[in-house]
């Protein structure tokens, strides 16, 4: 499959997985609830999970991109208003906003410099877990290589007089 | 040969834009009219149902002026299509000669006058742009082969404005990675702030992987430039281009002298390939702004 597309080949046992679980729609119904059970325990106190099924956490930070209204997966959007407020709800504060923030505390900030995927309509509010391990879920795509080191050393060298007085 | 942004960029000259907003109706007539004014730029910008208020379609009124002999850049908002007529869209825009897109995620519609519309935002500017690429290189986003792919150069939006600067340039450079060929940007008042975040683009290189366009949007009232300061998200506005335009005795004129100045310092800094005028219900200006400006 092309880079643009995202997508990454499947492991067999995911192949296999996934095979599996559709040709045996109950316990595929079965799983599909016990894991949307578990994640709606977890990730929605947590993280205040939409329930996309196509989840991308671990590349924000752990904040839940699909919380902004554009549901944007590669944020921010232009009419953040000054303050870091959102365009649509201006008693909010951008959740890309957020979402670097605490990319630069963490130090995962080379994650947001890759493209995350359009979103797969057709996993809303299915299992993500169960997505991952039927392989149903596309990787960000990771984009030439040097142009992340660059952005990397550039960006490190931004942070730094951002932060200056 | 008639002008056009593929043109202008391949030639490495000072690109020149300008920028219709179609009607809210149905005549063909007031396009062409207006297409009188865009005969000394290189390409023209065909809003979207800009600020999520409903106007004519932006590929419709593209080709009303590929019949005038003008290069439209046809803008694709995420906000009211999903992916499929998006690509659809393409592919006919492509069809009827429209050789530039500038691919935006589009105003939410709570900032227009219908918010009861549902939001689509199937994709995001990023994946757009991405997806169009892909489709330039003969593929759908779902790997299908395109069989007479489109030829289209490609375009991203930025805000030099906007915090924090880090995430403005992640986005950029994604952008730029995704297949942009150029970025226009939010409309230049403050200069110096402009400087700051261009000093951030060349140090990342994208300056040379994309033409940087700044915007320039020529105000004749200081009603204007008090609204966009005060309602307009995403701009910088300095005071004493308020207290200028009020002051003066001819606040149009006034106006014309602010953009042929800005443009002046635009023109001077490093990695700015080009200007794009966008003068707010006021498309009349642009010849006398190219003309003025030296362009």
């Amino acid at each position: 499959m092309s880079e643009h597309s995202g997508e990454r080949t499947n492991s067999g046992v995911s192949s296999w997985l996934d095979g599996y679980l559709s040709a045996r729609p109950l316990l595929e119904r079965c799983l599909s609830g016990l894991g949307l059970l578990l994640e709606n325990v977890i990730k929605i106190p947590m993280f205040r999970c939409q329930r996309c099924g196509d989840c991308v956490l671990s590349h924000t930070a752990f904040i839940c991109s699909q919380r902004c209204p554009k549901r944007l997966r590669n944020g921010a959007c232009g009419g953040t208003r000054p303050g870091g407020y959102c365009e649509v709800f201006p008693d909010k504060r951008c959740i890309w906003h957020a979402i670097y923030a605490r990319s630069r505390t963490l130090g995962r900030v080379p994650m947001l410099t890759r493209m995350i995927p359009a979103h797969r309509w057709d996993l809303e509010h299915t299992s993500a877990w169960l997505n991952v391990f039927r392989g149903r879920e596309k990787a960000p795509v990771l984009r030439v290589g040097s142009v992340v080191d660059e952005l990397d050393v550039g960006l490190a060298d931004r942070a730094k007089r951002e932060t200056e007085p | 040969m008639a002008r056009t942004l593929k043109e202008a960029i391949e030639s490495g000259r000072f690109i020149v834009t300008g920028e219709l907003g179609p009607p809210m109706g149905a005549s063909p007539d007031l396009v062409r009219k207006k297409a009188e004014h865009f005969r000394n730029v290189d390409a023209v910008n065909v809003t979207d149902n800009q600020s999520g208020v409903v106007r004519q379609s932006s590929i419709a009124a593209a080709k009303l002026l590929l019949d005038e002999g003008l290069d439209p850049i046809v803008q694709m908002t995420c906000r009211d299509r999903n992916r499929l007529a998006l690509q659809s869209d393409v592919l006919g825009a492509a069809a009827l000669g429209v050789g530039n897109l500038l691919l935006l995620t589009g105003d939410h519609m709570t900032m227009g006058n219908q918010p009861e519309a549902r939001p689509v935002y199937d994709l995001d500017s990023v994946s757009l742009i991405s997806m169009v690429d892909g489709m330039r290189a003969g593929r759908f986003m779902n790997g299908d082969e395109i069989k007479r792919p489109p030829e289209v150069m490609l375009g991203g939006a930025a805000n030099p404005f906007a915090e924090p600067l880090g995430l403005r340039l992640i986005r950029i450079a994604k952008k730029a990675e995704a297949g942009a060929d150029f970025i226009q940007t939010q409309a230049v008042f403050d200069v110096p702030r402009f400087r700051r975040w261009m000093e951030g683009v060349r140090d990342l290189g994208l300056h040379e992987r994309v033409k940087v366009i700044a915007g320039v949007l020529p105000v004749r009232s200081a009603k204007a430039l008090e609204y966009m300061r005060d309602e307009v998200s995403g701009m910088s506005i300095p005071d004493a281009a308020v207290r200028r335009i009020a002051d003066a005795a001819e606040p149009a004129e006034e106006g014309v002298r602010l953009a042929c100045e800005l443009i002046a310092s635009l023109r001077e800094i490093d990695g700015v390939a080009g200007v794009h005028l966008m003068p707010v219900m006021w498309e009349k200006i642009t010849p006398r702004i190219v003309e003025e400006a030296g362009l």
